[in-house]
């Protein structure tokens, strides 16, 4: 069981982290509530039920997509660190030309206004 | 590192810089220059460096498009997207002069055509080369032909020119390819550029579809691919094509597994190239998508999914061509006819070219099937005349789409020869080549995959094909007919959007600007050239119908 | 403790390959079909990685980063059309009337 040890821990730290976030951010977060705020809007109904899936704004999945996109970028960052010393120079500046393609990507991304959130 | 030559991939490094340069210009607002000076001053002394070291013609092409590159926000001012087609344009124009030296370097005294690069990842051999010729010429022709077009209908952002270019370099890319992981990037990297590409009209509901259905069903094929490159992986134990096929030619590999891998291999090439029964997604894609999009696809994207079929068949897979082969000889024949037969019934000129490209897949895959170098040399000639000819017959459809902002059909094209007889006459020519009469470009390429057909004893699949060529110059012709024995439509409106134009006099008659005439007439000009002289190109076919192996 | 043998992982990663093609080939919201081509692509990626293990080389790793990078951007793209789609139609269905027909 030895060799399973850690992925267990992993998977336990995962699961903590998860449910941790959840619940931090429902103690932590300001909430102000008022009964018009917990009403229906204007003359609407009250809900029956609680409504699964709610909308969320289009615009997490802007800001969603555009993290994806770089945040993968680093699988290639961390094996590179690892032989980096015996990559030597070349190696450091392909990485440079890599990291400058994705400059060049971020750079555009801010242009184009894509983290703007209004 | 030493073994990381630069020259060996130099087009698609200059295209991937331009395309970079392109997008920071893009959101350069109203200082281009902040742009533009550095990286012309950087170009210029990188192409001095370059001529110093000994490297002239590509030190030359580096310098002087450091030197353009200033200039054009001075030249053309006020006008970005302007200044991006420009740049795009004077990119793909060094990308193909760079491959002109690439291929004079390696076919001249003490050039080598059949060794590899970059750690055995790229193939510097004929197929590469060729693959480069024919797509960088087609996305050359491409921007000046779409320019006015988008503009036209408002959909020219500044994204479009690095696009192509982008997609222009995974093509060249996937036809140097020699390795799996190579091919996954370039293959990766030309699909997400055209599925962008497909979807640029973001308010028209055709091309969105047309871009859903092109990514849907690209990415399935593309998995499916995946998949079976997988499991060649774990049969074979390499990533290289070379070493691929040593290991598939010994009896130590699972005979299952390498079964399921071809086939799974097989699925995923042909869904790319278009061959039926898997080409459902290319009528859908190619009506709905801008047609110099379109334009781009049916001659570029051919080019390098053909690439890549030849280099999977004839570099992994040689041990098992007795399986593949008539496997493949099937596909041909069923895309040679079903093509042919459906684009009979169209209505629609662009999805009549789509299936026209079909049938050009069938006819390209004999050259494959043959699997001998003379098939190999047919089938790269074929896919440049084939391209050349569909280019020209874009581009006389994108004149005819630009005044009616709407599909191009047969009803539309009626009467042409009288009221624009010069582009009625291209037009003709065009699909004269794609018909394969003789004096054009068509004939040539397809006189020589059927001969490379039957010298490989495959004479029931030539049959086919001239059969299907009747039935294709069939409906070739009857394009002809509609545009110079009919009449052509009263002014008044008779599809309803003449009086969008305000002026009922011109409704019918195609819009031409400087770059679409230029375009499409050298297209038509190279159908001929091609058509009349082609012992040049069939020269250059010969020598470098070399594959790594 | 007693290895899970290799062959297992091969026929899991067949599995879900499976699962994933049978998702696309049945299941007609786009969503739900992207997750399928995910799934086909992790299939791969397993495969390779027990592929590498078995011939004792990296590259099938080196291979699999690759593919994790691919299929990112392949979602990214993906999600903007879909986005795009959703505010002129207002369905992720694939089976709305279509405008392309012969």
């Amino acid at each position: 069981m030895d060799a399973m040890l850690p992925v267990l821990i992993l998977g336990l730290i995962a699961v903590g982290f998860a449910a941790g976030s959840i619940a931090v951010s429902n103690l932590v977060g300001p909430k102000r509530l008022n009964p018009t705020k917990l009403g229906a809007y204007e003359s609407g109904n009250e809900p029956l039920a609680d409504v699964p899936g709610t909308r969320f704004s289009v615009k997490f999945y802007l800001v969603a997509m555009l993290f994806l996109v770089f945040d993968v970028e680093a699988v290639f960052v961390y094996p590179w660190a690892v032989v980096l010393r015996e990559l030597g120079w070349a190696g450091l500046w392909q990485m440079v030309a890599f990291v400058g393609i994705l400059g060049v990507a971020f750079v555009y991304e801010i242009g184009r206004g894509g983290l703007e959130w209004d | 590192m030493s073994d990381l030559q630069p020259g060996q991939l130099a087009p698609e490094l200059l295209a991937t810089a331009a395309a970079l340069v392109l997008l920071l210009l893009a959101v350069s607002r109203r200082r281009p220059q902040l742009v533009m000076l550095p990286v012309g001053l950087g170009s210029i002394a990188l192409g001095a460096w370059m001529v110093l070291g000994g490297a002239v013609v590509p030190g030359a092409v580096v310098g002087l498009l450091g030197v353009a590159a200033p200039l054009l926000p001075v030249l053309l001012p006020g006008r970005p997207t302007l200044q991006q087609a420009w740049g795009g344009g004077l990119a793909l124009a060094g990308a193909l002069v760079l491959t002109g030296w690439q291929l004079a370097v390696a076919l001249g005294d003490g050039g080598a055509l059949g060794v590899t690069g970059w750690r055995g990842s790229i193939a510097v051999d004929g197929l590469a080369g060729f693959t480069r010729i024919t797509v960088y010429l087609s996305a050359l022709l491409v921007i000046p032909m779409g320019y006015g077009y988008l503009q036209e209908r408002r959909i020219n952002r500044a994204e479009v020119e690095p696009l192509i270019l982008l997609a222009a370099v995974g093509m060249a890319l996937l036809g140097a390819a020699n390795d799996l992981v190579t091919i996954v990037v370039a293959l990766e990297v030309l699909s997400f550029a055209l599925y962008v590409l497909a979807g640029l009209a973001r308010r028209d509901r055709r091309s969105q579809e047309s871009s859903l259905k092109y990514f849907v069903s690209g990415a399935v094929a593309s998995a499916v691919l995946l998949y079976g490159m997988a499991l060649l992986y774990l049969a074979t134990g390499s990533l290289e094509l070379p070493a691929i096929g040593a290991a598939l030619g010994s009896v130590l590999v699972p005979a299952a597994l390498v079964a399921v891998a071809l086939v799974l291999v097989a699925v995923g090439v042909a869904f790319k190239v278009a061959l039926a029964p898997f080409h459902l997604w290319a009528p859908d894609v190619y009506q709905g998508a801008p047609t110099s999009v379109t334009a781009l696809m049916a001659a570029a994207t051919k080019a390098a999914a053909f690439a890549l079929l030849l280099r999977m068949a004839l570099v992994a897979f040689p041990a098992l061509g007795d399986v593949w082969a008539p496997a493949l000889a099937v596909l041909a024949a069923a895309s040679m006819l079903y093509g042919a037969v459906a684009a009979l019934v169209q209505a629609d000129l662009k999805r009549i070219l789509a299936y026209s490209s079909v049938t050009h897949a069938g006819y390209a895959a004999i050259g494959v099937v043959a699997r001998s170098t003379d098939g190999l040399g047919a089938t790269m000639t074929y896919l440049l005349t084939y391209a050349v000819g569909s280019l020209a017959a874009f581009g006389v459809v994108i004149a005819v789409e630009r005044r009616r902002r709407g599909e191009v059909t047969l009803a539309t094209i009626r009467g042409l020869g009288r009221t624009s007889p010069l582009l009625a006459g291209i037009l003709a020519l065009a699909l004269l080549s794609l018909a394969g009469i003789p004096l054009t470009a068509g004939f040539v390429g397809k006189l020589e995959v059927f001969r490379a057909g039957v010298a490989a004893g495959w004479t029931w699949l030539v049959v086919i094909g001239v059969l299907s060529s009747v039935v294709a110059a069939g409906f070739y012709l009857r394009i002809a007919g509609v545009m110079f024995l009919e009449e052509a439509p009263d002014a008044a409106p008779a599809t309803g959007d003449a009086d969008e134009d305000g002026d009922d006099e011109d409704a019918r008659l195609p819009v031409l600007s400087t770059g679409l005439s230029a375009a499409t007439a050298l297209s038509a000009a190279l159908v001929l050239v091609v058509g009349l002289q082609p012992a040049l190109l069939l020269e250059l076919a010969a020598q470098a119908s070399v594959l790594v192996r | 403790m007693t290895a899970i043998p290799i062959g297992a992982h091969l026929i899991l990663a067949a599995l879900i390959f499976t699962v994933g093609l049978v998702g696309v080939l049945i299941r007609r919201n786009l969503i739900v079909l992207f997750m399928c081509v995910e799934l086909m692509l992790n299939a791969v990626n397993l495969t390779l990685v027990a592929a590498s293990r078995i011939w004792g080389a990296a590259d099938g790793q080196v291979f699999t980063f690759f593919i994790i990078v691919v299929a990112a951007a392949e979602v990214v793209v993906g999600l903007a059309i879909l986005v795009n789609l959703f505010f002129r139609r207002g369905t992720v269905d694939v089976d709305v009337p279509s405008l392309l027909r012969s």
